[in-house]
């Protein structure tokens, strides 16, 4: 079974790159790749919770972090080290991730047969 | 290994320096557009890998007046070169 590791690096609300990373991971999911969605960097933002979005007209990104389960997807990783620091915790987010440590981000680079980073 | 594609100048972006944060020992670097421009100043960047690992792109590199900077830190190649490295490697990755 091929896999592809989806790569977030952006955060949400400027630019196009949230919507298409979506759009792929779902695309991929559907098509029986096993998919994987890694948070590195300000990507980590667009799963954050409380996002209000209505007076800005965007879309909050998170709510749609949380269909991933129904689609399969359900290894979603994070960069600890991101994640701290910005001063942030697991409790922050609104999806279950697993937090990686370095070595575990490179071995995921090895791991999936396709990178695609958004 | 895997061959690492940064595009964005290591002055005003911290792409490069997350890329050789999570680069293996196996792996690649090339720099493109204002990635090159770590030529002018490669004491930015940590971690770089050796010369038999670092390539640029050498129409990026001239563009960018950089040409006389380069040969000790990284191999310039064209873009038949930068097909073939993408070739060797097992996949790709582009940081942005």
């Amino acid at each position: 079974m091929r896999s592809t590791l989806i790569i977030n690096q952006k955060a949400p609300h400027a630019g196009m790159g949230t919507r298409e990373a979506l759009d792929a991971a779902l695309a991929t999911a559907a098509f029986g790749v096993k998919t994987g969605v890694l948070f590195l960097d300000d990507g980590i933002f667009q799963i954050i919770k409380n996002q209000n979005t209505d007076p800005a007209g965007q879309k909050n990104t998170a709510a749609i972090f949380k269909s991933f389960a129904l689609y399969d997807i359900d290894h979603i990783f994070v960069r600890a080290k991101d994640l701290a620091l910005r001063g942030l915790t697991e409790e922050d987010l609104s999806v279950e991730v697993q937090l990686v440590e370095d070595d575990a981000v490179s071995d995921l680079f090895c791991q999936f047969d396709n990178l695609l980073t958004f | 290994m895997i061959l690492h594609i940064v595009n964005q100048s290591p002055f005003s972006n911290r792409s490069l320096q997350r890329c050789l944060d999570l680069m293996k020992s196996d792996d690649s670097l090339i720099l493109i557009g204002d990635a090159v421009l770590l030529l002018s100043n490669p004491s930015v960047a940590t971690g770089l890998p050796d010369r038999k690992r670092c390539f640029a792109l050498i129409p990026d590199i001239e563009a960018r007046g950089m040409q006389n900077k380069s040969d000790s830190l990284v191999n310039p190649l064209h873009y038949d070169g930068f097909v073939d490295l993408v070739e060797q490697h097992h996949k790709t990755l582009s940081w942005l």
